[in-house]
């Protein structure tokens, strides 16, 4: 499995000499025909997104977050929703499709009180037996309508739902599998079709079909090149600003930052770094902020040299230079002291976390029983893939970093799936025990639900961790907090957990994500949340609004 | 020509075959699940054994690989869980995409080339010659994917004159527009090669013996190069065949770049994503072009050249 490492200094990159030609041009040849200038009230607003592909709209979609931030949270409501049009605290939980909800004293049984007068966009109405109907095509193999790729897509949110029964038209009750008082974060992602629409259709045609509540409905989806989505005029909430919002697949960075520049679209996900500057200067909207993202890559804790050697897993948390990493990324990440960041809920506000030392990471290392040269790490990392910044110039950075107190590193390049098949399997597993230490690209800290593959001894349905990471203190502070009643005590054992695992350095933590986007000027109403999501229902294009 | 036609279909099924099974083979081997894109991290071994079992990854590989084939042969390649599509919408409306972006680049390549080729070979050791020799040589040489981001930095994001990507047919102009950078970028390579195969033929039928005779009986140089040129175009044909079967297989580069929903990228994205029957699918399709464009490509040149028409009968 140990591929060809890839050695020498850090170049700049084929795609930034590209970008200083398009930049200089774009300087010279600045037009005013920006995408999306609509004379109607909100404008069309048109998007370049990192994934390979549209994604596809089924509850709930794939292409990972994006494609819950631009298809999911358009096309569909859940019970529950972020608040996701402030910028100043983490987003937790709101009302959505149910107004209200109570969980009874067992912390197990939550009732929900369903929002009346909400309509799918065929018009029918949702009502307590959509909620039913949703959660048997996820949970309950003999319904008619079970869908087994959703089940499955949808498993991490739907693993502590037990049961689920209709009270009335209006009020749903569901028992959670034990004490359990994160459902309305598992909530979030659960999506409500028409139940209509996929008995009419069925769930394999269903796609080119979706309807939903939320505040846009599909009028076009062509499989891999383009989806239209049009303001749904009777949302709940009240009519969105757009009138249409057009997406529009594009993995590769130079080509989103083309189509923006030629006004093709008026917003580009993760442009190259190197551009921001001279995009600011031409006017356009730069868009950086903490959020809950990070690349924070796991030990291989199964065996040697990282399980029991505290001090060979602190000296390599010492001997990054993160500013070095976050200069070479022009400033679009930040240095990790934790899981999460400073000011996150679940931040250990007493760790300091590990700063650039590499006098004291050489130290370690002789604690940790090894001489200069005499360690070589085989690290996986993942060269692509929407979510996981810029791997090329920070593993060469890594690299240098970890030569500089004696420490060689192999760089293992794998794809995207075979990061997730890693996951998987394992780090245990035959196919991948070979790697010492493997890339990770969490949304940390987005949902508390997601420290648990990471974090816990053992996953939720029974697995190892994949890394092998396996801490009492940890498995125990986690699940009390998620069993705590209030949102303070909660809070109060995520961090104890994460204090636990910063002072056991169970991960490399290295760098922050800052979130870069770019807009045209006439993006207006735009909310950056610390979220992988945003709310659409805000933003508008041209001056008319 | 009938007997050629059979012979080259009988030839083409093992052809099929051997490639399908080769990629059958190689997408099993490659490290990565086919249901990672499908199921969580976190995902129980049941529901991983689910989606497997869906997906019929667990059956025995002969008998996966008979029944493919034996769908295959009724019209059903099959159905992608990652896509939700049938694979047969997905492949038709790929192919169709990558079907005009080849006709355009390989007419544009292929006359630019026949063109740079007569003029370079027609004045061998002039200004022209050398030109066309450094273009050629250019044209060999950069990378396809280099090219298009430049031209995409100059003429899209730069300039903004033509559209950075998409497939858009709405209307002529737009489909022109649309079709400007993938072309000169696609078109690259077929350009260069018809280039240097044209100046080589034409360099080596000048000097041939029957060129005199024409002369000396008195044709005009105007039909004398006809006869030049119908007789150096045997070559041209043979590796126009070739490139406008790698044309009508998509280049993956070419299509991610511009955005073009062709062969290419739903290569690309089913190899990444494990995706076998979407896989299994587009290599047949592409290997079935290759097959009948290399059989039109023969039937062109036995029409025009009699010697050829002579070895096949």
């Amino acid at each position: 499995m140990t591929r060809p490492a890839r050695r020498g200094r850090l170049i700049p990159s084929l795609a930034t000499l590209l970008l200083a030609i398009s930049l200089l041009l774009s300087a010279c040849g600045q037009s005013d025909s920006r995408a999306g200038s609509s004379s109607t009230s909100g404008g069309t607003l048109q998007i370049a997104m990192s994934a390979a592909n549209i994604p596809f709209p089924s509850t709930p979609p794939n292409q990972g977050y994006e494609g819950y931030r631009f298809v999911g949270n358009n096309i569909y409501d859940a019970l529950t929703r972020l608040d996701l049009d402030q910028a100043d605290t983490l987003p937790t939980p709101q009302p959505a499709l149910a107004e209200s909800w109570e969980m009874a004293d067992d912390l197990m049984t939550y009732t929900f009180t369903l929002r009346q007068g909400v309509t799918f966009h065929d018009g029918t109405a949702f009502d307590a037996d959509a909620v039913v109907f949703q959660l048997d095509r996820l949970k309950n193999p003999e319904f008619e309508f079970y869908s087994q790729t959703d089940a499955a897509t949808a498993a991490s949110a739907t693993r502590y739902i037990d049961s689920w029964e209709k009270i009335d038209d209006h009020t749903v009750q569901i028992t959670t599998t034990q004490e359990y008082t994160w459902l309305q974060w598992d909530l979030l992602s659960i999506y409500f079709p028409s139940p209509t629409v996929v008995r009419e259709f069925g769930n394999q045609d269903y796609n080119q079909h979706a309807t939903g509540t939320g505040p846009f409905r599909m009028t076009e989806y062509v499989d891999g090149e383009v989806m239209e989505l049009t303001r749904y005029d009777e949302y709940w909430r009240g009519p969105a600003k757009l009138d249409q919002i057009i997406l529009y697949p594009q993995p590769e960075a130079a080509s989103r930052l083309s189509m923006l520049q030629s006004g093709e679209v008026n917003w580009a996900e993760v442009p190259s770094p190197d551009s921001m500057s001279q995009l600011e200067a031409d006017g356009y909207q730069v868009f950086l902020g903490k959020y809950p993202h990070g690349i924070m890559p796991r030990f291989n804790m199964f065996r040697e040299p990282f399980r029991d050697n505290l001090a060979l897993r602190q000296a390599l948390n010492y001997a990054l230079d993160r500013e070095g990493a976050a200069a070479l990324m022009n400033g679009a990440g930040y240095p990790a002291k934790q899981w999460v960041y400073e000011g996150h809920p679940a931040y250990a506000p007493d760790n300091p976390g590990y700063s650039y030392d590499p006098e004291r990471a050489k130290q370690l290392l002789a604690e940790a029983g090894y001489e200069p040269g005499e360690l070589t790490l085989n690290f996986g990392y993942t060269t692509g893939g929407s979510g996981n910044m810029f791997p090329d110039v920070m593993m060469q950075k890594l690299q240098a970093d970890f030569r500089a107190i004696g420490v060689e590193v192999t760089l293992t390049p794998v794809e995207w799936t075979v990061l997730i098949s890693i996951g998987l399997d394992g780090l245990d597993s035959e196919q991948w025990e070979d790697i010492d230490v493997l890339w990770a690209s969490p949304a940390a800290g987005m949902l508390p639900t997601g420290y648990n593959s990471s974090f816990m001894c053992k996953r939720p349905g029974g697995q190892a961790n994949a890394a092998g990471m396996c801490d009492e203190v940890v498995d125990e502070q986690l699940t009390l907090a998620s069993q705590q009643a209030e949102v303070a005590d909660q809070n109060a054992h995520l961090q104890q957990m994460m204090d636990q695992a910063v002072s056991e350095a169970y991960f490399l933590f290295w760098m922050h994500d800052l979130n870069l986007r770019v807009m045209s000027p006439d993006v207006q109403g735009y909310v950056h949340p610390q979220s992988w999501w945003v709310d659409f229902t805000t933003i508008s294009v041209g001056g008319d609004s | 020509m009938i007997r050629l036609v059979l012979r080259r279909v009988g030839l083409a099924i093992p052809i099929l075959v051997g490639v399908s099974v080769i990629v059958f083979l190689l997408m099993t081997v490659v490290p990565g699940s086919p249901e990672a894109g499908l199921v969580p991290e976190d995902a129980t071994p049941e529901e991983r054994e689910a989606i497997r079992d869906s997906l019929g990854l667990d059956d025995p590989l002969p008998l996966r690989y008979l029944e493919w084939v034996g769908n295959a042969l009724q019209g059903d390649l099959g159905y992608s869980e990652q896509r939700r599509r049938e694979v047969a919408d997905l492949l038709g409306q790929a192919w169709g995409n990558t079907f005009v972006l080849a006709l355009v680049s390989a007419i544009f390549g292929i006359a630019l080339g026949l063109l740079l080729g007569y003029l370079a070979g027609t004045r061998r050791g002039k200004a022209v010659d050398r030109l066309v020799s450094v273009l050629s040589l250019g044209g060999l040489s950069v990378p396809s994917f280099f090219l298009a981001i430049i031209l995409l930095a100059v003429f899209a994001g730069g300039l903004q004159l033509l559209p950075s990507g998409g497939a858009d047919f709405d209307d002529p102009l737009s489909a022109a527009r649309s079709l400007v950078l993938p072309v000169l970028s696609g078109s690259l390579i077929t350009m260069a090669i018809t280039a240097r195969v044209t100046r080589a033929g034409i360099v080596d039928v000048l000097g041939a013996d029957f060129v005199e005779t024409l002369r000396a009986k008195g044709l005009s140089e105007l039909e004398v190069r006809r006869h030049v040129l119908r007789n150096a175009i045997s070559p041209v044909l043979t590796t126009s065949g070739v490139q406008i079967g790698a044309l009508l297989g998509g280049s993956v580069l070419v299509e991610t770049i511009f955005r073009w929903p062709g062969m290419g990228l739903l290569l690309y994205n089913a190899i990444s994503a494990r995706d076998l029957v979407v896989v299994q699918g587009a290599t047949l399709v592409i290997a079935l072009t290759f097959v009948v464009v290399n059989l039109l490509v023969d039937l062109l040149q036995a029409a025009i050249d009699p010697r050829v028409r002579g070895t096949m009968s």
